[in-house]
């Protein structure tokens, strides 16, 4: 069922022309410059001012980089600040 | 929990340093947690963060189990900052009275402008008004009325103004005037009479007011009582108003030269040149014979360098011929003449509007060359004039003198 609904989902924002991530439980990783956004995130597994890992739910992503100030951390979503050496998506973490 | 700013800021945070073996993975576990977090940056030793208080107080219940110290470096917000304001009364109280003292000085009156008002006095008396009604410098504007109560209020203190209006502007309260147009001025309410001026025959009374005290054809002698104030013996009186108009005689003397001599231009005339040099004069041109009797009139230009006249100058002089004439009169024009000149007499006398009835000689005679004669002029002019009332029973002693 999982399966139907979020196929539907994905059919209606196609339809409609909407983002992926506001109809569907999928995460956005943004990096514009130094600004580094990771939204829709599961949870965070690392952090540290070289290093965030992060599990998006189906995958995990990795970051890599230098002096990262990290400016807000809620729930779902993940704001830092610093330079972007490497970026990599790992398979589940479970 | 809520992660706005102003929340933030209206709950209150605090800067932590946390230390211990769990410090890496403190920020990772309170994610898991579902607490807040801003401002993380990690340091050799510890990690500082920022959180809110009440995120805080779970930390502190659970910083065994992360196995973490922390320490508070920086407080935020709004709580911290009453704490801080608690313990420093003086400047709290300070700033409470600071702005109650700008509340209060913004809420009174300081000055009060009058508009439309020509010339100080009345400026003054719409200020006059103004503070009898309530509106002055010092005033609170919470004490004041309505602006059209208030300017209805000013309006009834002040009777030279025909309209106000009121406005309050912040702190300056501006009254507008409109200033009364002075009309004519009323007639007076003194009680008075109407007496008379000149002896006369009485020929028409027109009383607009008052009681009539005499009757055509009657000879009345000057300060007689014509028009009566009083309108009983003992009631009201009225200031008496009126006219009445009397034959009035007027004797003039007037003397006519029957032989009037004067002089006169007979129109020929002669013109010389001269020139003056200092005070004497040397005549150019026009050596013509000048007539016997000669009136001269000089036309002297006015040559001049710069301010100092030159002592050269040139004149024109006409020399017009004068004769004597004599004018010789009849004497029923010259009994015509002493009429016209006694009736422009009269005229002097009387004053004001009067009618010429007829003139009549009394006497004439002639004399050498000259006709003296007394003319008597009739006229009919108003001879009434307002007096004030005479106190109880002097009217009748006053009023028996002037008809003795």
């Amino acid at each position: 069922m999982p399966g139907w609904t979020s196929s539907i989902k994905r059919r209606a924002g196609e339809v409609l022309r909407l983002p992926p991530d506001t109809v569907e439980a999928v995460a956005r990783v943004t990096i514009v410059g130094d600004d580094v956004m990771i939204e829709g995130a599961k949870a965070l597994l690392e952090v540290s001012s070289d290093r965030i890992s992060c599990d998006l739910g189906d995958r995990v992503v990795e970051i890599e980089g230098e002096s990262f100030v990290i400016k807000l951390v809620t729930e779902r979503e993940i704001h830092a600040v610093g330079r972007v050496r490497h970026l990599s998506f790992g398979g589940g973490a479970q | 929990m809520s992660d706005s700013r102003f929340e933030w800021f209206l709950n209150g945070s605090v800067t932590l340093w946390v230390t211990g073996p769990g410090a890496r993975h403190i920020v990772a576990w309170l994610q898991q947690d579902g607490v807040v977090v801003r401002d993380v940056r990690f340091a050799t030793g510890g990690v500082m963060l920022r959180l809110g208080v009440s995120a805080l107080r779970r930390l502190m219940a659970s910083r065994r189990d992360f196995g973490v110290r922390f320490r508070v470096v920086e407080r935020h917000g709004a709580p911290f900052l009453a704490r801080r304001l608690r313990r420093r009364k003086a400047f709290a109280a300070g700033a409470l009275a600071f702005v109650a003292i700008l509340y209060a000085l913004s809420s009174i009156v300081w000055r009060v402008e009058i508009v439309g008002a020509e010339g100080e006095d009345q400026e003054a008396e719409l200020r006059q008004a103004a503070a009898e009604a309530g509106l002055e410098v010092g005033q609170w504007k919470s004490r004041l009325a309505q602006p059209a109560e208030l300017a209805e209020r000013v309006v009834a203190r002040a009777p030279n103004y025909v309209w106000v209006g009121v406005e309050v502007k912040g702190s300056v309260a501006v009254v507008r005037g409109i200033p009364k147009i002075p009309g004519v001025p009323q007639a007076s309410q003194t009680p008075c009479n109407i007496v008379a001026t000149r002896p006369g025959v009485i020929l028409d009374v027109q009383a607009s007011r008052g009681r009539v005290m005499v009757k055509p054809n009657q000879v009345v002698q000057p300060g007689q009582v014509l028009i009566s104030g009083l309108l009983t013996d003992r009631g009201p009186s009225v200031p008496a108003s009126g006219s009445v108009f009397a034959e009035v005689w007027y004797t003039s003397d007037v003397s006519i030269p029957l032989q009037i001599s004067t002089q006169g231009l007979t129109g020929a005339s002669v013109s010389r040149e001269y020139l003056a040099v200092g005070g004497t004069r040397l005549r150019v041109w026009g050596f013509q014979e000048a007539p016997s009797g000669v009136y001269e009139r000089d036309a002297e230009t006015d040559w001049h360098i710069g301010t100092w006249r030159l002592p050269v100058q040139w004149v024109h002089a006409t020399l017009y011929e004068v004769k004597p004439t004599v004018w010789n009169l009849d004497v029923a024009a010259a009994k015509q003449e002493a009429l016209v000149m006694a009736a422009s007499d009269v005229r002097s006398l009387a004053g004001g509007d009067m009618v010429i009835l007829g003139q009549s000689v009394l006497q004439e005679r002639l004399e050498r060359g000259t006709l003296y004669a007394t003319i008597l002029t009739r006229v009919q002019q108003d001879i009434g004039a307002p007096a004030p009332i005479p106190e109880a029973g002097e009217p009748l002693k006053s009023q028996g003198a002037a008809q003795s």
